[in-house]
């Protein structure tokens, strides 16, 4: 029997790899992205809101989401910095007055103003004005377009001016990490070459004939080769957590369902050992 | 306690169905890993049903908002990712616990007679699990829901004379569109879960009929002691159900690992393609069934077209699936286990295993001279299996059978 079954995986194994050399794709580099890091995710954010909405919508994305996920973690973090040294009665700089008055959802001026309006808020209070003050920075420092946080994130452009200029409707790219991958993305972002029988003077290696002109070009030539791939990065970073938002708490839930799923499995063994002792020894043991 | 217990035994048979099927239905003392997948079934069938209901509260069956309303599922919804990915990965893990179970069937011919009707009802178990899953497949919207579906509902429109009004009749348009949609959504919710179901519960009560087989397929009830319980049983509870609590935590470890770290599996469990909402006028470039059903949409591509008709090819695909019914009968082996069979049936059963593979993987790459070959020869090699069986399994010298289990 094990003879067979090894003369079967090598059959198996050979006719696989046979089919899979035979098969030659595009190169992709690997887009080695990190959705753990923070400072990319918000760099992607802005790259993409200030070079990509404009053509392309996020519409299963809401800009608040954005918010909560990538930015209020850092400005809770500025207000509990503000609050130890409001405590431990440091001098307070400007960014750690701008923190308090997030909290408060009102301008202070002064440590003790501070203190007395702080000491009024609950807890609750002060979770709720930190998330308004992160709305409010995101409609200033994202939205361009859309008037409510709320919103999902549609591009400015009309399908109708789309088609007109570009032959083609820009596709959303809400799901598009998940349905390209994120190596496409960051290979297809910096493939693009000069052709001038294409309408906008440049092609691209990973789609022949994208309707698409380079528009990070000013980018790619203001910075180096290395800060520019870490850009592209960062975008394909982005469109990776826009595609799945849950993956930011996924991973880590899933170490804690494994750990308790673990333990439960030590008890469940040793509860199946010790009935099992009746089967082996006891009043089941094998009869004749 | 004792007063409730006889004031429901005298209107409900409470303690008769616990001691028959439970606390003294005897059951087989050397069950080793092979028999943790029927109980297995029994949990992801549960956990599809209840992941199934909060996914219907917030799921949309039109054919404009389907695809977006299982997006807002993934963000919007508390705790709907996790819903949605227990779902999904529930399918597949579905096929594999399942596939796991038949084959243990096939090692120790749980099929032969007395329990030709076990495995039968569990045959048709498979094939409403399949229309199960293909309908919930389709329910997302994505290209490969669309085209998929597109795909194996034509198959019904190469039936001679019929095929174009039964293709009518089930689409409820003249293609895949909105009514198709809302049918595969009622059907998927509420026809095929009663008739799983119920079919389970015909399953288990066949079981109970006539008690389980072994690994060394041994009738324990021709070995009885003056009590009249067998010499080689022990209680299903607690000594089954503590032991399948084991099998079923080591399942959920596996089964967690693919929701929270690989709920896509790279495109086999949910396929990248599906991620782009479907659209009539643009065919993928590569269109392939979810890995379950390829073993038998192979067979489907490798039966060449004949009279311009693709009906052969159709007919091919329904008996690979149907000749698995007629198993008790082709097989005329005396005995059960593979311990104990003669080696044409152990080369032949390697065959097969390797034939079922390949036809499943050749049925989710692209047709290719060597692929279609290769597709031709595992085609031929599977119905071989069946077809050559009582010849097979008459001849080669099969070891003595134990008269009692082995490995106490």
């Amino acid at each position: 029997m094990k003879k067979l079954l090894t003369i079967a995986s090598v059959l198996v194994g050979l006719t696989i790899s046979f089919n899979l050399l035979a098969n030659s794709d595009i190169h992709l580099d690997h887009a080695n992205t990190d959705i753990r890091n923070q400072k990319s995710l918000q760099n992607g954010a802005q790259l993409f809101m200030n070079y990509c909405s404009g053509c392309h919508s996020l519409s299963f994305m809401r800009y608040k989401r954005i918010g909560k996920d990538l930015f209020l973690g850092d400005i809770v973090s500025a207000y509990k910095q503000a609050k130890t040294n409001l405590s431990n009665d440091n001098p307070l700089s400007h960014s750690d007055l701008q923190a308090l008055s997030n909290a408060i959802d009102n301008p202070v001026n002064n440590a003790k103003e501070a203190e007395k309006m702080l000491n009024n808020l609950s807890d609750d209070v002060i979770a709720e004005n930190l998330s308004k003050a992160t709305d409010e920075m995101i409609k200033k420092n994202l939205m361009f377009n859309a008037d409510k946080v709320g919103s999902p994130i549609i591009a400015t452009m009309s399908k109708k001016g789309a088609e007109a200029w570009f032959g083609t409707t820009p596709p959303d790219l809400s799901l598009a990490a998940r349905s390209k991958g994120t190596d496409w993305i960051y290979t297809y972002l910096r493939s693009f070459y000069k052709d001038d029988s294409r309408p906008f003077g440049v092609n691209n290696k990973v789609l022949a004939n994208a309707s698409m002109p380079d528009v990070l070009w000013h980018l790619k030539q203001s910075k180096s080769t290395k800060e520019f791939n870490q850009d592209v990065r960062d975008i394909t970073n982005f469109l990776d957590y826009v595609s799945e938002p849950a993956k930011l708490v996924r991973v880590d839930l899933g170490y804690k369902v494994l750990g308790f799923l673990f333990i439960l499995f030590i008890l469940a063994y040793l509860m199946k050992k010790e009935y099992w002792k009746d089967v082996k020894y006891g009043k089941w043991r094998a009869k004749d | 306690m004792d007063n409730n217990k006889n004031w429901i035994d005298q209107r409900f048979p409470l303690t008769k169905v616990w001691n028959e099927h439970l606390a003294e239905y005897y059951t087989p003392r050397n069950f080793n890993f092979w028999y943790f997948f029927g109980s297995l079934a029994m949990l992801v069938l549960v956990m599809q049903i209840v992941t199934g209901i909060f996914l219907t509260m917030h799921f949309k069956p039109d054919e404009l908002k389907a695809f977006a309303s299982v997006e807002y599922i993934m963000r919007d919804v508390n705790w709907g990712w996790l819903i949605r990915y227990l779902h999904s990965t529930g399918a597949s893990a579905f096929f594999i616990v399942i596939y796991l179970h038949m084959y243990r069937g096939l090692l120790y011919g749980s099929y032969k007679s007395p329990r030709e009707l076990i495995w039968i009802l569990g045959m048709v178990l498979y094939i409403a699990l399949m229309a199960e899953a293909f309908m919930g497949y389709v329910l997302p919207w994505g290209q490969m829901s669309y085209w998929g579906a597109k795909v194996i509902i034509s198959l019904f429109g190469s039936v001679p004379f019929i095929g174009s009004d039964l293709l009518v009749w089930i689409l409820g348009d003249y293609a895949v569109g909105d009514p198709a949609l809302n049918r595969f959504f009622s059907l998927h919710v509420i026809a095929l879960p009663l008739i799983l179901v119920i079919l389970v519960f015909l399953h288990i009560v066949a079981l109970h009929t006539v008690g389980s087989n072994n690994p060394d397929g041994v009738e324990i009830k021709k070995n009885k002691d003056k009590n009249g319980i067998p010499k080689d049983g022990i209680p299903f509870h607690p000594y089954y159900s503590v032991k399948d609590i084991v099998g079923v935590v080591v399942f959920l470890m596996i089964f967690s690992a693919v929701v929270f770290f690989a709920p896509a599996m790279n495109g086999y469990f949910l396929e990248h393609a599906n991620f782009i909402e479907a659209n009539p006028l643009k065919t993928p470039e590569h269109i392939a069934p979810l890995w379950y059903l390829t073993p038998f949409y192979s067979v489907l591509r490798a039966i060449p077209p004949m009279f311009n008709s693709q009906f052969p090819g159709v007919v091919g695909m329904f008996s690979a699936l149907l000749i698995l019914l007629a198993l008790p009968w082709l097989d005329r082996s005396k005995v059960k286990s593979i311990r104990y069979r003669s080696w044409p049936y152990k080369v032949a059963l390697g065959v097969f295993v390797v034939s079922f593979i390949m036809l499943g993987w050749l049925g989710m790459e692209s047709v290719t001279k060597t692929n279609s070959i290769l597709a031709r020869v595992f085609t031929v090699t599977y119905f071989g299996f069946f077809i050559l069986m009582p010849w097979f399994t008459s001849i080669g010298k099969t070891k003595e059978v134990p008269k009692r289990v082995t490995g106490k």
